[in-house]
């Protein structure tokens, strides 16, 4: 990726029209003090940013890294991506399979059975790159069949 | 001495840049963390983004509106509409907040970490953005299920954040529309580089990521927004709620039993007020209300949470009431509830044209029926195009204002 460092009119207009919404939300938090508890909401903005960026993503780097490299060459791409999509959905539906805000005055309140739902989303997600995956295999060796090369193995 | 400072100098030349850890030059081989991936997840966030502020700022000025800002009654599903983009909005950039950060992550470890004021103000506000829109997420998510692992009250903390990541985001659009455009550009080698990839031995695609984040955004959206389009309730396998579902075929909020209202809503001697600035103060029972002309309105239900349905709604239309007690035109009330004094959500305020609405009701039967204690029995107030929370169940008195 390459870096740009011109700022030019529009990122300083920008900058201060930002700022100016940066303030008034601060300006909001503060003035409903008893409510919005400004240290307390400040403390889990920062702490989300921290937890993402020095918890989650390098446990996403070492995992992509580790487990990456001991998948079939060959379908590689398809289930990382599968992967990719399972811990996306995994980790939005997180609190309603937990059922963390579930209580049993109110039955309409998270009315399903949502590991159930997520096992679902799941089972079609690795469906599907399970058929991608046959596809393109079976392409690959009725390509490699027809350039008259070799169909076993894995050239690395 | 001029020796030793010799030494320090060479030290920190090693020592700069790093080459440690995160800020070594291969520590983030992945062709993933493309310019184009990251321009193209910035462009649909900052399209999420958008739509779910300009909706949620909607509905914070429907709740407490200031003096410019006049809500109208009509057309009666157009709050269904928007809160049903803020949530759905808000789920579907879940997939691509992710994406967009584990693509850009390399960047947290640029060395130097400033280059230029303006680089500095560009950093800076990052902090801002990233934790104010993953807190958004979170939290908007947790309260859709009515989850609340925070000690503040959500809707100011939502609020407040809302504006405070929106006005970075502002900022960073500033920073990086040039390289953004230049990123999508046609022109851009990246391009040439990512239509040559085959999926298969070198892993993930460019493309292929970008696909996997939008797959996780389609499954998110496809499977809870069922909780408002009624069409695709059956999908709605991860939504809090379903269209369909709690007494008389209709989700609840607030049940009866946790607004401590049992008690008074079925009292024989409950009555309802109208009072205030009318001419004649009125009080009917239960059996009075009935006998007054009734009046059936189709509407909506429409959470801020994001459900929605809709129901036959049956009852008093608040404008004859209105009208019984010499309530001068124009005028506005309040709608109380029994709930105890202080309890959140206990009165809203129908403005000039809720209270005019020929459907604005005082419901005392839903699909046919008595009301439901948790749908607001004896009596609640139903109108068109108005937050869930505004329709205030369990009715005591109209206050006109």
């Amino acid at each position: 990726m390459s870096e740009e460092h011109g700022y030019g009119r529009l990122f300083w207009v920008s900058f201060i029209v930002g700022w100016a919404g940066i303030g008034f939300g601060l300006l909001s938090a503060l003035s409903h003090a008893g409510a919005a508890r400004p240290v307390a909401l400040g403390a889990y903005v920062l702490g989300a940013l921290v937890v993402h960026d020095l918890v989650l993503v390098p446990v996403v780097v070492a995992f992509a890294d580790v487990v990456g490299r001991r998948l079939p060459a060959k379908a590689r791409g398809s289930l990382l991506g599968a992967m990719v999509v399972s811990a996306m959905v995994a980790l939005a539906s997180y609190p309603e399979v937990r059922g963390f805000g579930r209580f049993p005055g109110n039955p309409s309140l998270l009315p399903r059975d949502y590991a159930a739902g997520l096992l679902l989303v799941l089972f079609i997600v690795w469906g599907v790159t399970a058929v991608l995956v046959f596809a393109s295999t079976r392409r690959g060796l009725a390509q490699r069949k027809a350039d008259g090369g070799p169909i076993e193995g894995d050239v690395p | 001495m001029s020796e030793r400072l010799r030494r320090v100098d060479e030290f920190l030349r090693k020592l700069t840049p790093p080459r440690v850890g995160p800020f070594r030059e291969d520590a983030f081989p992945s062709k993933l963390h493309s310019e184009r991936n990251a321009a193209w997840l910035g462009v649909a966030l900052g399209a999420t983004f958008a739509a779910a502020f300009l909706t949620g700022w909607l509905s914070h000025l429907i709740q407490r509106p200031p003096s410019w800002f006049l809500w109208p009654s009509r057309p009666a599903g157009l709050y269904r509409v928007t809160q049903g983009i803020h949530v759905a909005t808000g789920i579907a950039s879940i997939p691509l907040l992710l994406a967009k950060l584990w693509t850009v992550c390399p960047r947290l470890w640029t060395w130097p970490p400033f280059r230029s004021v303006g680089h500095v103000i560009e950093r800076v506000s990052l902090v801002p953005l990233v934790g104010g829109g993953l807190f958004l997420l979170f939290s908007g998510v947790a309260s859709i299920t009515r989850w609340s692992p925070w000690p503040f009250s959500f809707p100011p903390a939502h609020y407040a954040a809302a504006w405070i990541t929106i006005g970075a985001l502002i900022v960073h659009v500033g920073a990086k529309l040039r390289q953004t455009k230049r990123a999508l550009s046609r022109s851009n080698p990246e391009l040439a580089a990512e239509r040559a990839e085959r999926s298969g031995r070198g892993g993930l695609t460019r493309r292929g990521f970008l696909g996997a984040a939008a797959a996780a955004t389609g499954a998110l959206t496809l499977t809870t927004v069922g909780q408002t389009v009624r069409p695709l309730a059956w999908l709605g396998v991860l939504a809090p709620r379903d269209p369909r579902v709690g007494p008389q075929g209709f989700p609840v909020n607030k049940t009866a039993d946790k607004a401590g209202v049992i008690e008074a809503a079925t009292s024989s001697s409950y009555r309802l007020a109208v009072e205030g600035n009318v001419a004649r103060p009125l009080s009917f029972s239960l059996d009075e209300l009935r006998a007054l002309p009734q009046h059936q309105a189709e509407l909506p239900i429409a959470c801020v949470d994001g459900w929605s349905a809709s129901a036959v709604w049956r009852g008093v239309r608040v404008s004859d009431l209105l009208a019984a007690a010499g309530a001068r035109d124009g005028a506005q009330a309040e709608v109380v509830s029994l709930q105890p004094p202080g309890s959140a959500y206990m009165s809203s305020v129908l403005n000039r044209l809720h209270a005019s609405d020929p459907d604005t009701l005082l419901a005392l039967e839903l699909n046919g029926a008595p009301l439901h204690i948790d749908h607001g029995y004896p009596v609640r107030l139903i109108g068109p195009n108005r937050p869930g929370v505004m329709q205030t169940k369990w009715v005591a008195k109209v206050v006109v204002l």
